[in-house]
């Protein structure tokens, strides 16, 4: 169970500890939801950015510790720091790079083709693991905004409910919803007529 | 030739697996320590509340209280035009009058 640890204490009671002072229980929060937010982030951010948000949302935890409502899981409460700290690196990210508006290299465009044509339908497991199929999602991904390509990620992606992309995110359904259908409209637009071209 | 909404779901399944299949990133002994140190760092650095701290915490407050003490500050000044030969005492001390100058300014 994510409440408690082998010992049983709750999150509650170790969230107690470190609100009357014990800054060194927090080391017991840290240790049990490491995994959970590394299995979030590795999916947004770059794998060499991954250690220093790591740390930045744990930090960020610690000093909104008492802003936890305590009638929440403190795992879906930390969902949330996780996801917002990921938006706010892209974010950052394309207010301080210039992305080029570059279109898909040639070879990526015939392999995507020779992908989305094959009637055979290799192993998904194989075709995701080779580093054109990386490429091709990171090359769409860059093309979209910091906000769209968050969604997107959220809901096309990992097939997250809108109200839970809405609530990890903080904005209303509504705009999750609004932002979500244009840019999956966006990247089937990117992906497709560029793969169309060969 | 797929059709398109074939080709679609077809390149979402792609994405979706690529997506979930990105690498691995372990998080060592070392990190759990420095991350741990900035927290110690936090609260004994907390425990003496920096300036910068300070003026995080209250910064929307002082902006209101800034503000409001702007808009009376203009006020008083823009009524002072109306009061030939007025002062800062009399307007204060003839209550009566600052309060015309006010219905007079607001209506």
């Amino acid at each position: 169970m994510a409440g408690q640890n082998d010992a049983g204490i709750e999150d509650r009671t170790i969230v107690h500890r470190v609100l009357a002072g014990d800054a060194d229980a927090f080391a017991l929060l840290m240790e049990r939801y490491q995994r959970y937010v590394l299995a979030i982030i590795k999916r947004h951010v770059p794998p060499e950015q991954v250690e220093e948000l790591a740390q930045e949302i744990f930090i960020k935890a610690y000093k909104s510790l008492g802003k936890w409502r305590q009638a929440g899981r403190f795992q879906s409460w930390l969902a949330a720091i996780a996801v917002r700290t990921c938006y706010d690196y892209w974010r950052k990210y394309y207010r301080s790079h210039e992305i080029p508006m570059s279109a898909l290299s040639d070879n990526h465009r015939e392999w995507l083709e020779r992908v989305l044509t094959d009637d055979a339908e290799d192993s998904w497991q194989a075709i995701s693991k080779r580093r054109e199929a990386r490429e091709i999602l990171d090359w769409a991904l860059k093309q979209l905004s910091a906000a769209d390509r968050m969604v997107l990620e959220l809901v096309y992606l990992e097939d997250r409910s809108v109200k839970e992309a809405a609530r990890l995110l903080g904005w209303t359904a509504s705009n999750v919803k609004v932002r979500s259908f244009r840019a999956r409209r966006k990247m089937n637009k990117l992906l497709l007529q560029s793969g169309r071209r060969s | 030739m797929k059709s398109v909404s074939g080709r679609k779901e077809k390149l979402r399944r792609l994405l979706r697996a690529v997506h979930h299949a990105r690498q691995e990133v372990e998080l060592d002994d070392a990190w759990t320590r420095q991350t741990m140190d900035q927290v110690r760092q936090m609260t004994d650095s907390g425990r003496r509340l920096s300036p910068t701290v300070f003026w995080e915490r209250y910064y929307w407050r002082w902006m209101a209280v800034g503000g409001m003490a702007t808009a009376a500050m203009a006020m008083v000044l823009f009524n002072f035009q109306f009061v030939p030969d007025g002062d800062l005492w009399s307007f204060l001390v003839y209550e009566n009058e600052t309060l015309n100058m006010l219905q007079t300014f607001l209506y």
